[in-house]
């Protein structure tokens, strides 16, 4: 849909980056701004890349803990290692902001 | 300056449209698709992970010899080359072999390719397992749906006990931890203690199996593995 020539200017799109993910968002913002000068409604884009934090649920305690720059999955709280990861896997398009 | 009235009121220039979707919804859709396929054949599908010269093809051909080389199909993922498949067909395993040229990783698109031609070719049938040798790499494969039931990691000894605290997110995911080359771990300094509290860290319900080439046991004991866990993920939703 970003790629659609016939749609109006895109001025800025945003993306939320799970540090879980496999994606870091500093490449995403280089090869973007190499990509965006071949597509006119793309070459004003500012492309906001946003990285998550990841998140995971103990099921032992019921306790949520953050991960961040490490993916250490026991539960902060009981060290239990039956935990789930509810948060940071993800990549996704948040929004755009289009041009009237 | 608004083009409609001429006045300088910025306010409606543009428009915030929330998307909220997954950049890799496609591939994540195929690869629902792949796995609700192979299940209805019977087919559980294993994305087999591990760097360049960890042993997967050879973990490949000794459980084959363990569970039946009629009952597996594999799908080879490497850049260039077919030395993989014909180490399989060698031993009667049917092989679908993908090359990447420059790709680091395999997608679900290709899976979906791959599997739609072994149909074409009846390779598929009467089959139990499909194995996924993924492209070696301990970075790009991880998190990449296939349609997969399951990842399992090899490592060898020879490679150092680092790797679980140098690669984490790719032992995250995966169900069974190899370690191969386990006979040459007194010559390479491995520290399995290093190794297990490491990709405990990351995943601490994972299953470490340790197999030698040289020893068929330790074969025998990894396809066990695979059973059971598959025995406990058959009504694992997808």
């Amino acid at each position: 849909m970003l790629l659609d020539e016939s749609k109006n200017p895109i001025s800025s799109a945003s993306i939320e980056v799970g540090c879980l993910s496999g994606f870091k968002p500093e490449p995403i913002g280089f090869y973007f701004d190499i990509i965006k000068k071949d597509y006119n409604n793309l070459k004003d884009c500012v492309l906001n890349v946003i990285e998550i934090d990841g998140r995971i649920k103990c099921e032992e305690c019921g306790s949520e803990s953050r991960i961040s720059n490490q993916p250490i999955l026991f539960c902060q709280k009981c060290e239990s290692g039956k935990t789930k990861i509810i948060n940071g896997k993800d990549i996704n398009l948040c929004s755009i902001e289009v041009n009237k | 300056m608004c083009e409609e009235c001429g006045c300088h009121d910025n306010r409606n220039k543009s428009e915030e449209i929330i998307i909220n979707k997954s950049l890799t919804q496609e591939n994540d859709r195929l690869a629902h698709m792949i796995w609700h396929d192979l299940d209805d054949d019977g087919i559980c599908c294993i994305n087999l992970l591990g760097a360049p010269g960890a042993g997967k093809t050879t973990v490949i051909r000794e459980i084959s010899k363990v569970l039946g080389v009629d009952k597996i199909a594999v799908i080879q993922g490497d850049l260039e080359s077919d030395i993989d498949a014909k180490l399989l067909a060698d031993i009667g395993i049917d092989s679908y072999q993908i090359n990447t040229h420059s790709g680091c990783h395999l997608n679900a698109h290709m899976i979906m390719q791959a599997i739609k031609a072994m149909k074409q070719d009846q390779q598929l049938k009467g089959k139990d397992l499909l194995i996924i040798e993924n492209v070696g790499n301990l970075v790009c494969p991880a998190g990449v749906k296939l349609g997969q039931s399951m990842d399992i990691v090899v490592s060898s000894t020879a490679e150092g006990h680092d790797k679980p605290a140098k690669y984490p997110i790719i032992f995250m995911n995966a169900v069974i931890s190899i370690i191969s080359k386990y006979d040459l771990a007194k010559y390479v300094d491995f520290d399995e203690s290093s190794f297990l509290r490491d990709i405990r860290k990351v995943n601490p319900n994972i299953v470490v199996v340790r197999t030698s080439k040289d020893d068929p046991q330790s074969y025998e004991k990894l396809a066990k593995k695979i059973k059971e866990v598959r025995e406990n993920r058959k009504h694992h939703n997808h």
